[in-house]
């Protein structure tokens, strides 16, 4: 589904992204793990094509980014930014329907009932009913991030790229909201490309797991060979322990200055 | 939404009346039913209504709808609540455009085309200037304003020097001026301004794209670069054919859209048309207060609208000093 072919990125002259060849298959659900600036979010915004690699290519079933067309694109793939530029006071609504833009028959009849019908089933999917008429400004960070997701999900995307989604959610939020996208991914083979820094999460949640250091992709694979004490000690620099639960390993990490915490 | 349109038609109707009887001549009720009247003599009291009065106030309309209208919108391109047409230096480039016309005793439509095409330049200047970031930055963008508008306002008043006796008109560039009005202005303004109104228009969904930033903004299918050249371009015509026929009047397309914005959100659905439409109100209002104050002494109508304006800039620029849209 996506193929990202011996990509390198800098911002003016420092090279970031080094070398990159990657592939996500169809219906994936991926992490994409590592410290931070390592560069995922930079990985994103290529694959998303904000930022143009300084070599590479990045293709969609087959097709080189650089030769579609901006709406054909965005009808293709939603985006969750780690974080939002919006500063202006509109309501959650409002907000969520602009994920319809990709797909306005007609710019000037605006959105149509369809798109109001299909933002009404995401504000119920995503148990935003109750904001609907709030200023997005006036949301806190775990309710914005979740207006963000909805939005995304609004262009009925087969792509979604999430940048750390769950950063500002709650456990029990941060779990729903993984749920229903890897619903998604299961149900309808939507493909999901998400940072995450939750390790435990992601191994819980994600089919396929790249863990990438200092602009390169350090190791790919799944829970099984990544939530591993040694490969995280070399890339991340700390101790832990792995422990397993219904064939799923998980992490404890483990204080260098525990003895600090009995005093 | 219905609230405002209803409040907004009554105060259009109440200043369109106030206006058509203030100034100065009188008029009084007798003399305007007299006009329906065959047999009444109002050849005078006809021919102030309908070639002086109506055309004055259809052109200040126009011109507080093209500068309420552009101001919103160029807001949204620089991401900033203080862009202004007026205080960015499209308004400055505009006059300059419009004072080389006339210096060059050019016909009057030509000076709207050479107005459109002097901000047009300077537009893009002062956005590829201000790019370095997402977000506009305010100093930046009030900077190169300043910087233009001087330039610009010295070659002006070079010109003033220039021509002399006949200077008068360029005065009224630099200040605001709807004596002037006529019926064919009127027409010819109100092309440009039906043009931008439809492209502003057309793109609200895209421009609300906008204000999460670029990044957001391409992500859902928005091509930024060329939204934003087409909008510049777009409010460099309306603000160059209201300058070219009533000069810089400042400060319109700064409190209209931010009142909107107060009351209505930040939706261009709704604030593009809203604005516009309080825009022509303002200042018409403006207008009627430039003519009645000191009556029969006219004061130039930018003097009207700075007056008002240039305190509630100060206190925009005080309250966001982030540089943030805020509510
Ligand atoms: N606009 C920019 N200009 C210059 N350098 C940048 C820019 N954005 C990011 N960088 C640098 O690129 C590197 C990678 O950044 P990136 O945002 O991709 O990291 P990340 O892996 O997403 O980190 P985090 O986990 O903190 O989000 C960092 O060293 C960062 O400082
Ligand atoms: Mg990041």
């Amino acid at each position: 589904m996506i193929r990202i072919e011996n990509l390198s990125f800098g911002y003016c002259k420092r090279n970031i992204l080094k070398n990159i060849n990657l592939s996500f298959k169809e219906g994936s659900f991926t992490g994409i793990l590592g410290p931070n600036g390592s560069g995922k979010s930079t990985l994103l915004k290529n694959i998303l094509g904000y930022l143009k690699p300084n070599s590479g290519s990045v293709f969609i079933n087959d097709e080189n980014i650089n030769h579609m067309k901006r709406k054909e694109y965005a009808k293709l793939v939603g985006f969750v930014p780690q974080k939002s530029g919006f500063s202006m006071a509109v309501s959650v609504e409002e907000f969520i329907l602009l994920g319809r833009i990709p797909h306005l028959k007609n710019k000037w009849n605006g959105f149509e009932k369809n798109d109001r019908e299909i933002t009404d089933e995401i504000i119920k999917q995503m148990n935003l009913e109750k904001f609907r008429e709030r200023n997005v400004l006036t949301l806190s960070g775990g309710e914005f991030q979740r207006v963000l997701v909805a939005r995304a999900l609004c262009q009925q995307p087969k792509i979604l790229l999430l940048d750390e989604p769950t950063s500002a959610l709650d456990l029990n939020y941060a779990v729903e909201l993984l749920g229903v996208v890897k619903e998604l991914s299961v149900y309808k083979g939507i493909t999901v490309v998400t940072v995450l820094h939750d390790l435990n999460l992601a191994s819980f949640f994600c089919s396929d797991l790249v863990l990438m250091k200092n602009g390169g992709v350090y190791m790919t694979g799944n829970q099984n060979n990544i939530i591993d004490s040694d490969v995280l000690k070399d890339v991340y620099g700390f101790d832990s322990k792995i422990i397993e639960d219904g064939g799923i390993p998980y992490i404890i990490p483990v204080c260098k200055s525990r003895g600090v915490l009995n005093v | 939404m219905k609230k405002i349109i209803f409040v907004g038609i009554l105060f259009f109707l109440v200043i369109f009346a106030v206006s058509v009887f203030s100034g100065g001549v009188k008029i009084n009720f007798d003399d305007f039913i007299g006009i329906f009247d065959k047999n009444t003599d109002s050849d005078l009291i006809k021919l102030i209504i309908f070639d002086v009065r109506l055309p004055r106030i259809i052109m200040a309309l126009l011109t507080g709808m093209m500068l309420a209208s552009s101001g919103t919108v160029m807001q949204t391109v620089f991401q900033n609540p203080l862009a202004d047409p007026y205080i960015i230096g499209i308004s400055a480039s505009a006059t300059f455009g419009a004072v080389i016309a006339f210096l060059f005793n050019l016909p009057d439509y030509m000076y709207g085309v050479l107005a459109f095409f002097s901000s047009v330049a300077v537009s893009f200047i002062i956005f590829n200037i201000s790019k370095s970031g997402k977000k506009t930055n305010t100093a930046t963008l009030l900077i190169v304003g300043i910087a233009v508008s001087s330039f610009l306002s010295a070659f002006t008043s070079f010109a003033m020097y220039l021509v002399g006796e006949d200077s008068f008109k360029i005065i009224m560039w630099t200040m605001g001026y709807l004596g002037g009005a006529s019926w064919r202005k009127v027409i010819l303004m109100i092309f440009p301004l039906a043009v931008s109104v439809f492209v502003f228009i057309m793109n609200r969904n895209e421009l609300d794209a906008l204000l999460s930033g670029e990044e957001e903004a391409h992500s859902l299918g928005v091509s930024v670069e060329k939204l934003k050249k087409t909008m510049l371009i777009t409010s460099s015509l309306t603000v160059a054919f209201s300058v070219a026929f009533t000069g810089m009047i400042g400060f319109v397309g700064l409190i209209i859209p931010h009142i909107i914005r107060m009351i209505m959100g930040s939706s261009n659905s709704k604030l593009i048309p809203l604005s516009t439409f309080f825009g022509g109100i303002f200042l018409m209002a403006a207008d009627t207060i430039s003519r009645t104050i000191l009556a029969p002494v006219e004061i130039p109508i930018g003097v009207v609208t700075s007056f008002f304006g240039a305190p509630f800039f100060l206190y925009l620029a005080l309250k966001a000093k982030r540089g943030h849209f805020d509510k």
